[in-house]
This record gives C-alpha cells, structure tokens and sequence, in this order.
C-alpha cells in the first residue's frame, strides 16, 4: 500500500522521496496527537476542577 | 464474485488492519512509551532537584497558631470559635515558621516518598497536563508540603510512569514523605473524609469537586488522581496529616 503510494507520486525520484518523508512526518504528528487526545479520557493527570 | 464486491472486501480487510494497527499503536504509546518519557523527565528534575535545595530561599515568618477550644492551630490571626458556646483561647506567642519560596510552574521542587506503595518521585510546581507528564504536580496556590493548610499534589494513575497508579492500597497510617528545601516533612494518611468515603473506604469524588482543596486546620496533604483506573471519569483523594518535620512542632503545637 505504501510502496504503490509512493510510485503514484509524481516527480522525480528525489522529489517522491521527499514527498514520502514529509507524508509520514505529518501523519506520524496526527496520529501522536490523536493518540494523546484519546489517553487525556484514560488519565488525565488527576488534577481536580476539569 | 464480482470485481467491485472483491475490491470492497478488499478495502474493509484493510481498513481493519490499520485500525488495528493504529489501536495497537495506541495501546503501546500509552502504556509504555509515555512510561519512557516521564522516566526521561523524571531524571533530568531529580539531577537539579539538589541545586533547588541549596539556591532556594528561605525565611522565618511569624506563625501565630490560634486555637479554638478543642481545635488544632490555624495560620489566621483571628480567633475561630469551633461552637459558639465553648470559650476561645487566647492568641499564644508568635512562633517562627520556616517557609521556603515558591518555585516557578514547571520546575521541581520536592521529592515524595511512599513507602508502603514503593514510590519515590520528584515532584514539580505546577498541575497543567503538560507538567503532570513529567511527574506529580503541586497545585499552584495551595500551600507547600511543611506549611500550614493543605498542600495538594496530583499525579497520574494509568499513564506517564502512574506515580499514583497504587493510590488506592494506601491505609490509614500508611506514611508519606516530602522532602523539601526545609527538610523530610512527613505525612500519616488519614482515614477518607466521610463525605466522599465509599464502600472500600476510598474517598471518590468528581473531577469538579473543589471542596477537597479547600484549606484545613493544621498542615495536610492531599493526594489526587484519577478513577478508575483507565478512565478519568472521577478522581480518587488520599488524605494525610503532617506528623513530623521542620515545621511539625510550631504547626501542630507539640
């Protein structure tokens, strides 16, 4: 699935390359943060008032 | 069967894959590599924990511990009638408390340690969640551990080393130690107050129950965190009263 993503991509190699890197950094910080979100409804520090 | 309807069952294989990859992910991040990160924190804020101790400011205030008949002493220089009928005792001498200053948001300031639960954690100032990530946080306002009042420290129960995850096996009697600039404060936990005491003898309460922080006679500490375990549904409260340290004297009026 990410190998025909990559070869989808258009441009030169470099560029594809690039591309790639920066496709999975956006996504490695989305999934990161959605991963905090959904753990602030496991614990959430035990602070009172929120 | 049909391209079309092998392409779908195709594209729901995999949408389950990734979720549960993603659902794996998720358990794994929470479970163990928030652990790394606050262990990573924790040994950065325990290393420069010492030169907090020595750089800290510190003074002598005047304490006038003012007790009601029957009461404990309190920091006011007022006198508070427990009940209206009983006689108030006069103002004693002033005596001189130890207090140190304040550290800013973020920065440690103590170490907490419980033995009965094998804890030992380097407390910092402040409870907003990015502080709480690195170990148990002070509530900014609320009095320092060694001081009159009550001190409330919260930290996590599931998540980011859980320093409180064992909260909850706490019994009265149990002793807490905080050491501070001052000196090793120590605490002896104390039955939950009847207002929130459930079943199991644990105080419960909701997130927004604010009267647990409310100032106390004498010098408490109250330790906070979340429950159940993996919910923050509601917050579990472990109560406890200053039995010894470089304050216990003047406070407790030995």
């Amino acid at each position: 699935m990410i190998k025909s993503l990559y070869l989808r991509l258009p441009g030169p190699r470099p560029v594809r390359v690039a591309t790639m890197t920066l496709t999975v950094m956006v996504l490695l910080v989305v999934v990161i943060w959605s991963y905090e979100v959904l753990g602030d409804w496991l614990d959430s520090g035990g602070a009172l008032g929120e | 069967m049909r391209p079309k309807t092998i392409r779908l069952i195709r594209g729901t294989g995999w949408t389950f894959i990734w979720l549960g990859v993603y659902l794996m992910g998720f358990v794994a991040y929470q479970l163990w590599f928030t652990n790394f990160l606050t262990a990573r924190d924790q040994s950065a804020l325990a290393a420069g924990l010492d030169e907090h101790f020595q750089g800290v400011e510190v003074e002598e205030i005047e304490y006038v511990p003012v007790t009601a008949a029957g009461g404990p002493a309190t920091t006011t220089t007022t006198t508070i009638p427990v009940d209206p009928g009983s006689e108030p005792i006069p103002d004693p001498i002033p005596k001189k408390l130890l207090k140190e200053a304040e550290s800013a948001v973020g920065e440690a300031f103590a170490q907490m340690r419980i033995p009965a639960i094998e804890l030992d954690v380097t407390v910092l100032e402040g409870v907003r969640r990015r502080d709480l990530k690195k170990g148990p946080g002070h509530l900014t306002g609320s009095p320092l551990p060694g001081q009159p009042g009550n001190a409330i420290v919260s930290g996590h129960r599931t998540t980011y080393g859980a320093p409180f995850g064992a909260l909850d096996e706490l019994v009265p009697g149990d002793q807490i130690e905080v050491e501070t600039a001052l000196g090793v404060h120590v605490y002896e936990v104390r039955e939950a107050p009847e207002r929130c005491r459930n079943e199991d003898g644990l105080c419960v309460v909701k997130p927004t129950d604010l009267w647990v922080t409310e100032p106390r006679q004498g010098a408490w500490l109250t330790l906070t965190t979340c429950h159940p375990r993996f919910s923050s549904r509601q917050r579990l409260i472990v109560v406890a009263e200053l039995v010894a340290g470089p304050n216990a004297e003047v406070i407790l009026g030995a």
